[in-house]
């Protein structure tokens, strides 16, 4: 498995996708540092208008991470769609697949690699969002509070990986990223529908956020993430109210949830790897 | 060495391999020959473990066919060959020496080893996206004997060569078989296989229809030209109801489908018969004739 790891991580690197991946983002914090800079420029830290500039740095602040949600998705997606698909359809696959290496480990090894690249995409995103505000607005929060929680939202970009590569076992290429996508934008309105059902104390509208965080956790796994970010934050009652906040915090039993989730799917993109014909 | 015992595989609508028994012994360069669609690439990719049979059985070296002990000792180039192209030719068979479990100190051995054999050495740092496609049939080559396994399995190695590359993939083949390595070669080119083989099956629709050594082949229903006078015609009318193909022009009888072993006795009945015999040409078929024969003509299976 571990060559298959190396191999994987090679493959990233030398991905052109990847690195337009890495220049967009740079270019999407540097456009998110501009509009921090013109905020506080606006307003100044003085006064009533540095608490007014609290509030709006936090909102900032958690509609940065949830901007980061589709980037950390997007990349998730784009590195898993291919992973089987791809080599199936151009033939690498059958060098690899002859070889003396298990298919489980072949599965197993670029979910490794793969979840590893993401997971530190996912944290490097998340800490300069986080950086930016902490710069600019002079966010107080505490750093192990936040720590906790993009150890958590590195669960997202997982979910999403072992959908996609369940996918990738299953569909061509096309239809695995585009597949792995529609079940991302479900859940991402399921989120929204069980926050704004929080809001209204709607059960039913949560009740249907909860049934879409059953079929693919990512939403829930945001939301634990920014509930445990912002638990430390003095003003995190105002990060809480609006869709992209916790208004309805799912139970921490979602996080085994999803573990579990993770470890039957990855097993599901095994076994349909290993019954396949190449 | 390889055994397949009704090896079959169907598909929804389709039987890709039907019965497949074959037997290949040790040191063997066995040819499989068939049109396209006949199931050749889908028997190799059966006994590689790439695609799992619909029923039957088949064994390497006594092991399940697609075993991890068995894929240890075989090599595999496959017809759709493809290669992770951001990797260099080194970078590649570094990655599969490793994977094969070539020890550390003898992995740079078994790489060059590998590179000199199939024509690349002094080539192994060029990106495998800059190769030619015959280029990257050499690598794949060199893939699949790097670990030097007992068995390879070839399939369409020269698809992608030009005529000075079937050559060094032809002398490639004498120096794996000089190893004693057993090979199993798909091909279309006739003349390669005949050339390289010394044993020969034909795949017909998913059918294996005929196996054995090439030089049976070759041998078996000869032309003969006999330069006869005399001719007793009873003998001519006799042949022709066998279906020999007689043909009579001058004194130049000519009969096909006549065996080694018959040969001597077909002299002796026109002898007994009265014939004067003055010459007597024998020419073996080539293996593009014995093919169509046996592929065209043997009907629908």
């Amino acid at each position: 498995m571990k060559h298959v790891i190396k191999l994987t991580l090679k493959e990233v690197v030398n991905k052109r996708i990847i690195h337009l991946g890495i220049i967009l983002t740079l270019i999407y914090l540097l456009i998110y540092g501009t509009g921090l800079y013109y905020t506080v420029k606006d307003l100044g830290p003085q006064g009533e208008q540095f608490f007014l500039l609290q509030q709006i740095g936090y909102q900032l602040l958690i509609l940065g991470w949830y901007v980061s949600t589709f980037m950390v998705g997007s990349m998730a997606v784009i590195t898993g769609a291919g992973s089987i698909s791809q080599e199936i359809e151009n033939g690498t696959i059958l060098g690899l697949a002859s070889s003396p290496l298990k298919r489980s480990s072949i599965i197993l090894g670029k979910f490794i690699a793969y979840g590893v690249v993401t997971s530190l995409y996912s944290s490097i995103l998340l800490t300069a969002v986080m950086g930016l505000n902490l710069y600019f607005c002079r966010l107080v929060f505490d750093p192990w509070g936040a720590a906790a929680g993009i150890l958590i939202f590195m669960l997202f970009p997982l979910t999403l990986l072992v959908v996609t590569m369940l996918f990738s076992s299953l569909f061509s290429t096309m239809t695995a990223g585009i597949s792995a996508f529609m079940v991302f934008v479900v859940t991402i309105i399921g989120g929204f529908v069980e926050q704004i059902g929080a809001l209204m104390g709607n059960t039913a509208l949560i009740n249907i956020g909860i049934i879409s965080s059953l079929l693919m956790p990512a939403d829930a796994v945001y939301r634990l993430a920014v509930a445990q970010a912002s638990s430390t934050m003095a003003q995190s009652s105002i990060v809480n109210f609006g869709p992209f906040g916790t208004a309805s915090t799912p139970s921490t039993l979602m996080l085994v949830y999803t573990i579990v989730y993770i470890g039957v799917l990855l097993s599901a993109a095994v076994y349909c790897f290993e019954k396949k014909d190449l | 060495m390889l055994e397949t015992e009704k090896l079959s595989k169907k598909y929804e609508h389709t039987a890709a391999c039907t019965d497949i028994c074959l037997s290949i012994k040790e040191g063997q360069v066995f040819g499989l020959l068939g049109p396209n669609g006949a199931g050749k690439s889908t028997l190799v990719k059966m006994l590689m473990g790439l695609v799992r049979p619909s029923s039957g059985k088949a064994f390497i070296m006594g092991q399940a066919a697609g075993d991890i002990e068995v894929r240890y000792k075989t090599g595999y180039l496959p017809e759709m060959f493809r290669f992770y192209d951001w990797l260099n030719a080194w970078e590649l068979l570094s990655f599969y020496a490793r994977v094969y479990q070539i020890p550390a100190d003898k992995e740079k051995l078994a790489i060059q080893e590998a590179l000199e054999l199939v024509g690349l050495k002094g080539r192994e740092k060029g990106m495998i996206k800059t190769y030619s496609k015959g280029m990257q049939q050499r690598l794949g080559l060199a893939r699949a004997i790097l670990h030097q396994p007992a068995l390879v399995l070839l399939d369409e190695p020269t698809s992608a060569l030009d005529p000075l590359g079937r050559r060094d993939v032809r002398d490639a083949i004498k120096r794996l078989q000089q190893r004693g390595t057993t090979i199993f070669l798909n091909s279309h080119l006739l003349g390669e296989v005949e050339m390289t083989c010394s044993h020969l099956g034909f795949i017909k629709q998913g059918h294996l229809i005929d196996a054995g050594p090439i030089v049976d082949f070759m041998t078996k229903e000869q032309e003969i030209t006999i330069e006869v006078d005399n001719l007793n015609h009873d003998l001519f009318t006799r042949w022709n109801i066998e279906g020999r193909a007689v043909n009579m022009n001058d004194k130049l009888l000519q009969l096909k489908a006549v065996n080694r072993e018959e040969v001597p006795i077909i002299i002796n009945e026109i002898v007994r018969a009265g014939g004067m015999i003055y010459r007597v040409e024998s020419r073996s078929r080539g293996l593009e004739e014995v093919f169509i024969d046996l592929i065209e003509n043997d009907g629908a299976v």
